[in-house]
């Protein structure tokens, strides 16, 4: 039996030249990938190919802004006739659901093509919005937090200095708590989705913490201590502490001084209420406003 | 047999903030292609080589070069130095727009002395080869010692090629989308305490892309053996915005250099 193959999502991001158009991708969150590809290995997967997308221009996401306001909305295709049941898709990074409304200074900027639709359409499902400064969960996902953590269902993050816990609440507002700087305390996410209809049955490995570290620091963790998020589908939330970010480090190993806690390990939401492409990309760029 | 990744941020002007582990040169894919081979080779991922440039404040800190980093210190016989993506020897002294800043890390240090074996100038505008290797260039191509590049835009194309001493001087339009992509696998390094060295880079981030498709696919054979190699690049047509790299399999790769590496060995004596 030949190996199952992963596919890795490459999304670009440069928050220095957003508006240039790139002929070429580079590539967000490599390190994190690297770490994840070496734990696939291990779990029998080999290397598949890597899809390239590229991200809009501020430009190009007021035109579609625009498109999308007047009904007209039409995403770019991308082939996907090689990805298949038995194959994996990787996403190593946050999926940019609020991004364009939350105007974040640290704002990943979409593709808001056919792939990247049906991957925001899959994270609907769980989050009301998800931007780098803030994330709220869905109801029904909030509804699954243990009762000491149900103020993790919405959360604010630091973006200057790494991405810290800064506040959290419940959905109904109460359970408010603030973070210290000194608390360290940051989030990742992991969504295990197999058999996914909209994928061609291909399945769908999406990790992130709020920013580049984190990320890097997750992905560390599910080469080693959290190898098994790996082993079976679901939507986990991991708690880390002490989550200090080194000034200059020679390698990964800080991240192993992370303290993760896993206080969300839910089964994945059944995929027949997933909105359309065109509503997920609508909901994207013309969704409720910051603070709404 | 652990390959580990050499990280260096990538920075075209110095920033006032310090480059981290999640900023990346566009080489990134190119690692990734790189490292599926490298996977089919039975190799396995050992980690990241942090090369990252200190900020402008840190360098205004010391009057000379800042102080080594050390960095190499967890290497040994058995593991592999995995170099994608071109490092930047010479770009201030040639000027160049685009640089790769250094890192002033140990590792860094030891990989340049091996290097000069090699080139005589790497830069992103100028490769000048050492006399050695430019000597073993296949014909008709013994003036593909001393290149130079295009340096605007996200490609580095040939400008003009011309011997050691100057002469059967070639020159070259941007049309002709012609340029030239390197490959160095060192056994045994001693500087490095046993661990065996891979560079491979084109002169600008996509050929370096290009090249690391290729040597996935129908170049895998430099990745097993020991050589120094040099390829020459042409029939580059590129769609625009692809969303995988199947194009790259009709371009032509024609070696125009594959020399046995001085191995440090041979060097020290």
């Amino acid at each position: 039996m030949t190996a199952p193959r992963w596919f890795h999502w490459l999304a670009l991001v440069e928050h220095h030249r957003p508006d240039r158009r790139h002929e070429f991708p580079g590539l967000r969150d490599p390190a994190a990938f690297f770490e994840v590809m070496a734990a696939l290995v291990e779990r029998g997967y080999r290397a598949g190919r890597v899809i390239y997308t590229y991200p809009r221009t501020t430009r190009e996401l007021r035109e579609l802004q625009r498109l999308v306001r007047l009904g007209q909305l039409r995403l770019a295709p991308v082939d996907l006739d090689f990805l298949g049941p038995g194959h994996l898709l990787v996403v190593p990074t946050r999926i940019p659901l609020s991004d364009w409304v939350f105007e974040n200074k640290k704002m990943l900027r979409s593709p808001l093509n056919e792939l990247d639709a049906k991957i925001m359409a899959i994270g609907w499902l769980y989050f009301e919005y998800l931007a780098r400064s803030a994330s709220q969960l869905t109801a029904r996902v909030a509804s699954l937090l243990a009762p000491e953590y149900a103020n993790r269902a919405k959360i604010q993050f630091m973006q200057n200095k790494g991405a810290l816990c800064v506040k959290c609440w419940r959905l109904d507002g109460g359970g408010y708590q603030e973070f210290s700087a000194e608390d360290a305390r940051t989030l990742g996410w992991v969504l295990y989705l197999k058999d996914v209809p909209s994928l061609r049955g291909a399945d769908l490995l999406v990790f992130w913490g709020m920013g580049g570290v984190e990320t890097l620091a997750l992905a560390h963790h599910l080469r080693t201590d959290l190898g098994h998020l790996l082993d079976a589908p679901g939507f986990t939330m991991i708690e880390f502490s002490r989550a200090a970010r080194p000034d200059c480090p020679s390698d990964v190993g800080f991240a192993s001084a992370w303290q993760p806690e896993i206080i969300l390990r839910a089964d994945p939401l059944p995929l027949d209420a997933l909105l359309s492409e065109e509503a997920a990309v609508a909901r994207v760029l013309d969704g409720p406003p910051r603070g709404a | 047999m652990p390959g580990h990744h050499w990280f260096a941020p990538y920075n075209r002007r110095r920033k006032k903030r310090k480059l981290g582990l999640n900023h990346v040169r566009p080489d990134g894919p190119a690692f990734a292609e790189i490292q599926a081979a490298l996977y089919e080779l039975d190799s396995h991922y050992g980690g990241l080589l942090p090369n990252s440039p200190p900020s402008e404040d840190e360098l205004r800190r010391h009057s000379g070069p800042p102080p080594l980093l050390p960095n190499d210190g967890s290497l040994g016989r058995g593991d592999l130095v995995v170099m994608v993506g071109k490092p930047g020897l010479d770009e201030e002294r040639q000027n160049d727009t685009i640089r790769i800043e250094r890192g002033f890390t140990t590792l860094e240090n030891k990989v340049e002395d091996i290097l000069r074996e090699y080139f005589e100038v790497l830069a992103r505008s100028h490769i000048r080869l050492q006399r050695p290797y430019a000597n073993q260039l296949r014909k008709p191509y013994g003036n593909r010692s001393d290149t130079t590049f295009t340096e605007y835009g996200q490609y580095a194309w040939y400008k003009e090629c011309k011997t050691l001493e100057g002469t059967d001087v070639q020159k070259f339009d941007a049309k002709d989308r012609r340029t030239a992509a390197y490959v160095l696998n060192l056994p045994e390094i001693p500087t490095l305490r046993g661990a065996d060295l891979l560079l491979a880079f084109g002169v600008s981030g996509n050929h370096t892309l290009a090249l690391a498709c290729r040597l996935r696919a129908d170049l895998i054979h430099l990745l097993r053996e020991p050589n120094f190699t040099i390829l020459e690049i042409s029939n580059a047509v590129q769609p625009e915005r692809p969303t995988n790299l199947r194009f790259v399999s009709d371009w032509t790769f024609e070696i125009i250099l594959q020399a046995r590496p001085r191995v440090p060995a041979e060097r020290a004596v």
